[in-house]
C-alpha cells in the first residue's frame, strides 16, 4: 500500500555538535533533553503560539459555558421569541441583547456559539483518543509481528479505508438513530484505519533499527521490546496525527449535524446551527446565522491545523533550510547480515 | 595558481544559534597537485569546499577563493553554476545516493555535458561512453543505458568519477569519495584518479579523515581542527614530522600497519561545539600542552621549514616523528593459553533470496556463511577481517544467537546451543552479548541512558531500585562516562560516549565473551583510540573474551591476538596475528593487505629524510 | 508481479464480499421497515406483507445474500424499492455528474496545490511558505458544506442581487449537452470541492520536496552546474511525482463516494445525492449498490497506485 500522505519522519539527530551536547564542552551550557528542544522551537514559532492561545482561549470559554450563559441572561436553548424575532417573525441581528444576534427561533446565537464549541470539542477529544488508542494498538501489532497477524490486520486496514466514509455514516446512523454516542463511535469508525496505517509503517522501519537487534541480544521479549523499545518512538508520529486528528473530527461532527445526523436540535453544535442557517436560505436575511458558527468552526480547525503543522515542524527540523546529513561510514556490512 | 584561498570564513544560522563552521582559512593549491585536507567530524573540511563553490544552502560566507584569478565568493547563482562542470568537478561520499536513482547513468552524465556545450545527441553519447571506458567501466556501450542500482559501489564511483570529469575541469574536490568503499576497491579507484590526474593534469582537494588514503595520493597536506587549518605541509612533513599537537595526536590514534602491538595513543575528551566561538586555539581544551596564551588568541603560523607552518605557540623543534610505545610482550602472551570457550563447527547461514522464476514462484537462497569453523578461546581477542559481503556480521550475529543456523553447530562451554530450551537459551545472554557498530542507531533515542544501560539488568532480573541505580553508575564509571549523567538522553552525548554506553550495556550482565560487530568504524580517528584503549584495557580488568569484527585491518591487527579472514562466506586463512600480517599464506589476504593504505611507509620516508637532514648538518 | 497482483485481487474481492455482508447486516439488524415505508402509513398489516413479500424482504437473509451475490456476477445490483430501475443503471446514469465534480475538482485541487507547495518547499519557513500552508489549511479546515455555503452566498446570492447572473444556483448540464453550461454550472463546485482538497497535495508537496531536495543527488545536480530552475522541476519533482500521483487516484476513487455534500448544496444529481436521498427513503438495493460501487472505485484505485510505484520507480521496475 502506498504511503498515507502525513508521514511523520522520526527525528534523526546528526552527528555532528549539536545545541543539546554543548555542556559538554568547557563552556558551561545546561544540557537540553529532546523535549526541551522542541519546546524552545515551538515557542519561537510565532504561528504555534498564536494558534495555542486561540485553542486555549475556545476551551476556557467552553468549560465556563455555564457561566457565560449566566450572565449574559439567556440559555442555549431558551427560545426569546419576544425580544429575539422581529414582528414578522425574522430573527435580529446583533444588538445589546444578543451580541451576536438571533436565531430562527430566538434563540441567542453567542451563548449557542459556547455551547457548541463545548460539544465539539468533547467529541473531538474522545474521539481522537479513541481512535488513537485503537490505531496505535492495531498498526503496531501488525508491525511488529508481520506473518499472518500482519496480513489479517492489514486487510481490515484496507476495507476499512475503502469503505466510503461518509455514505456509511449516513446509512449507519440512520439505522441507528443520530446521537453524541454515535457521532462518536462513526468517527473513531473511520479515524483508527489511516493511524493504524502510519503506525504500522513506522513500527516496520522501527523494527529494523538497531537498538531493537540489541533489545533482542539482551533476550527482551517481544512485548517488552514493543512497550518499552517501539512505543517510545511511536509517539512523535500519533502527536502529530492526533493534532491533524482533532480537526478532522470536529469537520466530521459538524457535517454529520448538517445533514441532520449527528446530534440534534436543540442541543447546540455548529453543525445544527450551520445546517438551521442554510435551511430555506435563512441566510439571505439573517447573514450572522452563517458567518459566525462558520468563522468559529474555522478558527478553532484552523487552529489546530498549524498547531499541528507547527508542532511536525518542531520535531523535525529537516523541513527548514538548515538540514545537516548524518555521516555514512562503512556500514555496507549491514546489506547481508539481515 | 590554480586555486588561492584567502580568509575563508563560513557562518550558518541555526534554529540554536550561528554556527561557526569555517573560521579564516587560507590555503592554495597548483594545477595538477594533490592537496589533503585531513579532519574529523566538526573540521569544517566538507563545508569549506562546498560553500567555496556555492553549494552550502543558508551559508554566510566571507573570503576570497580565486579560481584561476576569479573570485568564486563574489559571483551570483548563474555565473557560480556555469563554472560548476567545466572548471570543478565534485565526487562525493556515497555514489549510491550521489545519484539520481530514476535516472540513467549515461543520462545523468550527458545531461552535465549537454548543459555547458553544444553537440548532437549522438556526439554526446559517443563521449559519454568513451569517458565509462576511461574510467573502467566494462561494456560501456551497454551499461551507459543502466540505472544506478544495477551497478555495485565501486563501479558508481567510478562513474561519479566520470561524470565530474566529464568536461575536464581542472579542479576535482573529492570529498571522502572511498570512505563508504571496501580496501580493495578504495586502492583501485585511488589509483584511478591518479591515473586520471597524471594525464589531464586535473588539481585535486582530497578531502578526508583517513591518514592512510592522504598519505597515499596527496603531494600536500593540511591539518583541520574546529573550522581552522592547524598545520600544513608536504606530506612528509605532516606525516612524518608533524609539528602540531593535534596532528600528533591524530597520527599517534591510527593503528598501524607492521607495527606489533603498540599502544595508541588517544585524544582525550571530544570536539568542540561550533556554536561557541573562543578567540584561542580550538585544540586548546584536549590539548596536553596547552598553557594560558593558547585561550587569549588563535596561533600565528610557526614556520618549521620553509614548507611546513604549524598554528602553535610550541617551538619548532617540537616537531617530531610519532613513536607509539609498544606493550610488553608478556601481556600478549597471557590470552593464548585459556580452554575453549566456543567452537563454531562447519556453520552454514542461508537467507532467501529476491523471488525469481516465471511466476515468481521459486526463490534462490543466498549463503552468506559457507562452512565456517572457528575456535574461541577463553581470554583471547579473536579477529574477524573481511570485506563487504564476506558474512562476518552475520556470523557474529549467529554467535549471539540473534539467527538462526542453517547448518553446523554452535558450542559454548562444551554445550551445542541448538539443543538449548528456551529458558537456557535466555540464559545464554548473559554469557554472550554483542556491542554494535552504530552508535547512533544501537540506541533508543528515545529512552534514557540510565534506562537503556539498566535493560539487561531489568529483563533478567537480577537488580531493581536503588541497587539497580548503583549498578549503572558502577558501569558508567567503569567505561569511562559521568555517572550523574545516567538521566540524560543518547542524542546528548558524542558518538564515542555513546558507543560507551553501548559497551557499558554489553558489560551489565558480566558476560563471558563478547562479540564486536565493527564497533569503531563509525567513530572519528581520535575517538576510535579511545574506544580500543578502553577495551582493552577492560578485557584486562575483567578478564573478557572478544571476538572483533572489522573491515579495517590496521584495527584488527591492534587488538587481536589471532585473526581469521573471511571471504564470501568462508574463512580463507585463520592464525595468530603475527603470520597472518607478517606472513600471509592466501592470495586473498595478501590482496587485502597490498590495497590498505600504508601509513608507515611514509613515516619511514620522513625518518629518513630527516636523519639525512642531521646528517647534512654534521 | 503476477502473484503480487493476484494477491492484491483477491485481497479487494474479499473486501468488497466484506462490505457487503456488512451492509445486508446492518439492514437485518436495522429496527426500520421499508416495507412498512413503502406500503404507507395507511396501510394494513395484510398490505404491508404483500409489499414485503413482492420486495421480496421474507426471504431467509442468507438466502436474499445469495440471490444478492449471484446477481452481481451476472452485473444484476437489484432493483430500487421505490421507482423499479435497475439499480446498475441508476448509478451508471448519474456517474457523469460526479466524475465531472471529481475531476473538476481535483484539477484545482493540484493546481492551487503543487503550485503553493513547491512555492513553500523552496523557501521553507519563509513568509511565502506560512501564507501559502496557511490558504490551503483553511481550506483543510473548513467542511465542504461551509465552503459551499458561503460560496453561494458571495457568488451565486449577493452577485444575483447586484445584478450580475453569471452564477447558477444549482443544477447539472452534462457535458454533451452544452460544455458551456455544464463548465458554468460546475465552477462553484469545482472551487469547493478543489479548495478543501488542496491542502493535502500542498502539504504532501511541501514536505516531499523538501526531503528530496536536501538529497545527495541533489547535490550533485547543482555540483554539475544544472541550473536551479531544472535541478527543482527536473530532478526534485521527479521523486515527488509518485507520491502525487498515487495520492490523486486514491482520492479520486474516494471523492466518488463522498461528494454527498457537495451534490446536495449545489443540487447536482449524482451518486451522492442519490444515495443520500435513498437512505432517507430506506431504498436498500440502491444503497447498497452505491456503496459497493464507491468502495470498487477505491479498491481498484489501490490497485493502481500500487503498480503505478512499481512503474515509476525503476529500482523496481528494472531489476
Amino acid at each position: 500500500m502506498p504511503e498515507p500522505t502525513v508521514d511523520p519522519v522520526v527525528n534523526e539527530t546528526p552527528d555532528e555538535p549539536n545545541a543539546a551536547q554543548v555542556a559538554r564542552s568547557g563552556n558551561e551550557v545546561a544540557a537540553r533533553s529532546p523535549f526541551q528542544l522542541v519546546w524552545t522551537r515551538l515557542r519561537r514559532d510565532p504561528t504555534a503560539m498564536v494558534s495555542a492561545s486561540v485553542i486555549l482561549l475556545v476551551i476556557i470559554a467552553a468549560i465556563a459555558a455555564p457561566l457565560i450563559a449566566a450572565w449574559v441572561g439567556h440559555g442555549p436553548d431558551e427560545q426569546f421569541r419576544k425580544e429575539g424575532l422581529t414582528p414578522s417573525g425574522l430573527p435580529t441581528g446583533p444588538n445589546e441583547e444578543f451580541l451576536l444576534g438571533a436565531d430562527n427561533l430566538g434563540r441567542d446565537l453567542f451563548v449557542r456559539l459556547i455551547y457548541g464549541a463545548q460539544l465539539s470539542l468533547i467529541v473531538a477529544f474522545v474521539a481522537t483518543v479513541g481512535a488513537l488508542g485503537i490505531g496505535t494498538l492495531v498498526g503496531m501489532t501488525a508491525g511488529f509481528m508481520r506473518g499472518k497477524v500482519d496480513t489479517v490486520l492489514t486487510w481490515l486496514m484496507d476495507t476499512t479505508l475503502s469503505l466510503p466514509q461518509l455514505l456509511f455514516a449516513i446509512s449507519l446512523v440512520s439505522l441507528v438513530g443520530p446521537s453524541f454516542g454515535t457521532t462518536v463511535i462513526v468517527i473513531i469508525l473511520f479515524s483508527w484505519a489511516p493511524i493504524a496505517r502510519v503506525v504500522r509503517g513506522q513500527t516496520l522501519s522501527i523494527r529494523e533499527r538497531e537498538f531493537v537487534e540489541a533489545a533482542r541480544s539482551l533476550g527482551a521479549s517481544n512485548w517488552r521490546i514493543m512497550r518499552v523499545d517501539v512505543l517510545p518512538n511511536l509517539v512523535v508520529p500519533i502527536l502529530v496525527y492526533g493534532t491533524l486528528l482533532i480537526p478532522q473530527a470536529i469537520v466530521f461532527e459538524a457535517t454529520l449535524s448538517f445533514l441532520g445526523l449527528g446530534v440534534l436540535p436543540p442541543t447546540a453544535t455548529w453543525g445544527n446551527m450551520l445546517a438551521a442557517a442554510s435551511t430555506g436560505s435563512m441566510y439571505t436575511i439573517a447573514w450572522w446565522m452563517l458567518v459566525f458558527p462558520s468563522a468559529a468552526l474555522l478558527s478553532v480547525t484552523l487552529a489546530f491545523n498549524l498547531l499541528g503543522d507547527s508542532v511536525r515542524d518542531a520535531l523535525d527540523p529537516r523541513q527548514t533550510l538548515f538540514a545537516k546529513k548524518r555521516r555514512v561510514k562503512k556500514l555496507k556490512t549491514k546489506e547481508i547480515a539481515k | 595558481m590554480l586555486l588561492t584561498v584567502e580568509n575563508l570564513d563560513v557562518t550558518f544560522n541555526t534554529g540554536d544559534g550561528p554556527l561557526h563552521a569555517v573560521r579564516g582559512i587560507s590555503f592554495e593549491l597548483d594545477h595538477g597537485q594533490t592537496l589533503g585536507v585531513v579532519g574529523e567530524s566538526g573540521s569544517g573540511k566538507s563545508v569549506s569546499t562546498q560553500a567555496m563553490v556555492g553549494l552550502a544552502a543558508g551559508a554566510h560566507v566571507t573570503g576570497r577563493a580565486l579560481l584561476q584569478g576569479r573570485d568564486l565568493l563574489t559571483m551570483n547563482p548563474a555565473e557560480l553554476s556555469a563554472i560548476r562542470g567545466p572548471q570543478i568537478g565534485m565526487v562525493f561520499q556515497d555514489p549510491l545516493s550521489s545519484l539520481h536513482p530514476q535516472f540513467r547513468i549515461g543520462w545523468q552524465i550527458a545531461e552535465a555535458i549537454q548543459r555547458h556545450e553544444r553537440g548532437s545527441a549522438k556526439n554526446v553519447r559517443a563521449r559519454v561512453i568513451k569517458l565509462l571506458d576511461e574510467v573502467g567501466i566494462p561494456d560501456p556501450d551497454k551499461r551507459i543505458d543502466d540505472y544506478p542500482h544495477q551497478f555495485s559501489g565501486g563501479m558508481r564511483q567510478r562513474v561519479m568519477i566520470a561524470l565530474a570529469l566529464a568536461l575536464r575541469p581542472a579542479l576535482l574536490v573529492a570529498d571522502e569519495p572511498t570512505t563508504a568503499l571496501d580496501v580493495t576497491v578504495q586502492a583501485q579507484l585511488l589509483d584511478l584518479m591518479q591515473d586520471l590526474q597524471r594525464e589531464h593534469g586535473t588539481a585535486i582537494l582530497m578531502i578526508t579523515h583517513d591518514l592512510g588514503v592522504v598519505a597515499g595520493v596527496a603531494d600536500n597536506v593540511i591539518t583541520m581542527y574546529g573550522g581552522r587549518i592547524v598545520e600544513r605541509g608536504t606530506r612528509t612533513e605532516v606525516l612524518g614530522n608533524p609539528h602540531h599537537p593535534y596532528s600528533k595526536g591524530l597520527l599517534g590514534s591510527v593503528p598501524r600497519g607492521g607495527s606489533q602491538r603498540t599502544e595508541l595513543q588517544s585524544i582525550p575528551g571530544q570536539p568542540m561545539s561550533l556554536l561557541i566561538d573562543q578567540p584561542g586555539c580550538p585544540f586548546a581544551e584536549r590539548c596536553a600542552f596547552v598553557q594560558d596564551a593558547c585561550l587569549d588568541s588563535f596561533p600565528d603560523a610557526r614556520d618549521i621549514s620553509p614548507t611546513q607552518k604549524s598554528n602553535c605557540i610550541l617551538p619548532a623543534d617540537f616537531a617530531g616523528p610519532v613513536v607509539l610505545p609498544t606493550i610488553p610482550a608478556a601481556e600478549t602472551e597471557l590470552a593464548k593459553s585459556g580452554d575453549i570457550l566456543a567452537r563454531i563447527s562447519d556453520v552454514r547461514i542461508e537467507f532467501d533470496g529476491a523471488r525469481k522464476g516465471l511466476l515468481g514462484l521459486t526463490r534462490d537462497k543466498i549463503t552468506a556463511v559457507d562452512g565456517v569453523s572457528l575456535d574461541i578461546r577463553a581470554g583471547e581477542t579473536l579477529g574477524i577481517v573481511g570485506e563487504s559481503g564476506s558474512g562476518k556480521s552475520t556470523l557474529a550475529r549467529a554467535l549471539t544467537g540473534l539467527i538462526p543456523l542453517s547448518g553446523g553447530t554452535i558450542e559454548f562451554e562444551g554445550h551445542d546451543i541448538s539443543t538449548f530450551t528456551a529458558a537456557q537459551r535466555h540464559s545464554l545472554r548473559r554469557d554472550v552479548q554483542m556491542v554494535f557498530q552504530d552508535p547512533f542507531g544501537s540506541l533508543n533515542q528515545q529512552r534514557r541512558v540510565g534506562s537503556i544501560i539498566a535493560d539487561p539488568l531489568v529483563i533478567h532480573k537480577i537488580a531493581d531500585g536503588k541497587a539497580l541505580r548503583t549498578r549503572v553508575q558502577e558501569l558508567m564509571e567503569i567505561v569511562g562516562l559521568n555517572p550523574e549523567h545516567f538521566n540524560r538522553f543518547p542524542a546528548e552525548f558524542s558518538g564515542g560516549q555513546r558507543q560507551r554506553i553501548g559497551i557499558a550495556r554489553a558489560l551489565a550482565l558480566n558476560p563471558k565473551l563478547i562479540v564486536c560487530d565493527e564497533p569503531v568504524s563509525a567513530l572519528d580517528v581520535s575517538i576510535q583510540a579511545q574506544i580500543l584503549n578502553l577495551l582493552s584495557s577492560l578485557q584486562r580488568e575483567l578478564g573478557l573474551t572478544y571476538v572483533f569484527i572489522a573491515h579495517d585491518l590496521a584495527v584488527v591487527e591492534h587488538i587481536a591476538a589471532r585473526v581469521a579472514v573471511m571471504y564470501h562466506g568462508k574463512i580463507v586463512e585463520t592464525g595468530p596475528v603475527e603470520q597472518i600480517y607478517g606472513a600471509p599464506s592466501h592470495e586473498y589476504t595478501r590482496s587485502l593487505l597490498a590495497a590498505a593504505p600504508h601509513l608507515d611507509d611514509v613515516a619511514a620516508e620522513a625518518a629518513a629524510a630527516l636523519t639525512m637532514k642531521i646528517d647534512e648538518a654534521r | 508481479m503476477i502473484r503480487f497482483l493476484s494477491r492484491r485481487i483477491l485481497s479487494g474481492v474479499l473486501t468488497l464480499f466484506a462490505i457487503s455482508g456488512v451492509m445486508f447486516l446492518l439492514f437485518y439488524v436495522a429496527p426500520n421497515d421499508p416495507a412498512a415505508t413503502i406500503a404507507g402509513p395507511q396501510a394494513t398489516n395484510d398490505q404491508i406483507d404483500q409489499v414485503r413479500a413482492r420486495l421480496g424482504l421474507d426471504m431467509p437473509i442468507l438466502e436474499r445474500y445469495w440471490l444478492f451475490i449471484t446477481g452481481l456476477f451476472q452485473g444484476d445490483l437489484g432493483y430500487s424499492y421505490f421507482n423499479k430501475e435497475p439499480v446498475l443503471d441508476s448509478l451508471v446514469r448519474r456517474l457523469p455528474a460526479t466524475a465531472s465534480l471529481a475531476l473538476g475538482g481535483l484539477v484545482v485541487a493540484l493546481a492551487l496545490g503543487v503550485t503553493i507547495g513547491i512555492g513553500a518547499a523552496r523557501k521553507p519557513g519563509s513568509w511565502r511558505d506560512k501564507l501559502g500552508t496557511t490558504f490551503v489549511l483553511t481550506g483543510l479546515s473548513v467542511p465542504t458544506f461551509v465552503a459551499g455555503l458561503i460560496l453561494l452566498y458571495v457568488f451565486f446570492y449577493l452577485l444575483t442581487v447586484m445584478g450580475l447572473t453569471f452564477f447558477p444556483a444549482a443544477g447539472y448540464v452534462p457535458f454533451t449537452e452544452n460544455p458551456f453550461e455544464w463548465a458554468r454550472h460546475l465552477i462553484l463546485p469545482w472551487i469547493t470541492v478543489g479548495f478543501v482538497a488542496a491542502a493535502t497535495y500542498a502539504r504532501l508537496v511541501r514536505s516531499q520536496l523538501v526531503s528530496v531536495m536536501g538529497e545527495d543527488y541533489i547535490r550533485t545536480a547543482r555540483s554539475k552546474g544544472i541550473r536551479e530552475g531544472r535541478v527543482v522541476y527536473r530532478h526534485g519533482m521527479r521523486n515527488v511525482l509518485t507520491p502525487v500521483v498515487t495520492q490523486i487516484s486514491l482520492d479520486f476513487a474516494v471523492l466518488m463516494g463522498g461528494l454527498v455534500v457537495t451534490e446536495r448544496i449545489f443540487g447536482i444529481n449524482g451518486i451522492g445525492r442519490l444515495a443520500i436521498d435513498s437512505v432517507n427513503r430506506g431504498d436498500q438495493p440502491v444503497i447498497i449498490g452505491a456503496m459497493l460501487l464507491a468502495s470498487l472505485f477505491v479498491v481498484i484505485a489501490s490497485i493502481l497506485v500500487d503498480l503505478a510505484y512499481a512503474m515509476l520507480d525503476s529500482r523496481v521496475r528494472v531489476k
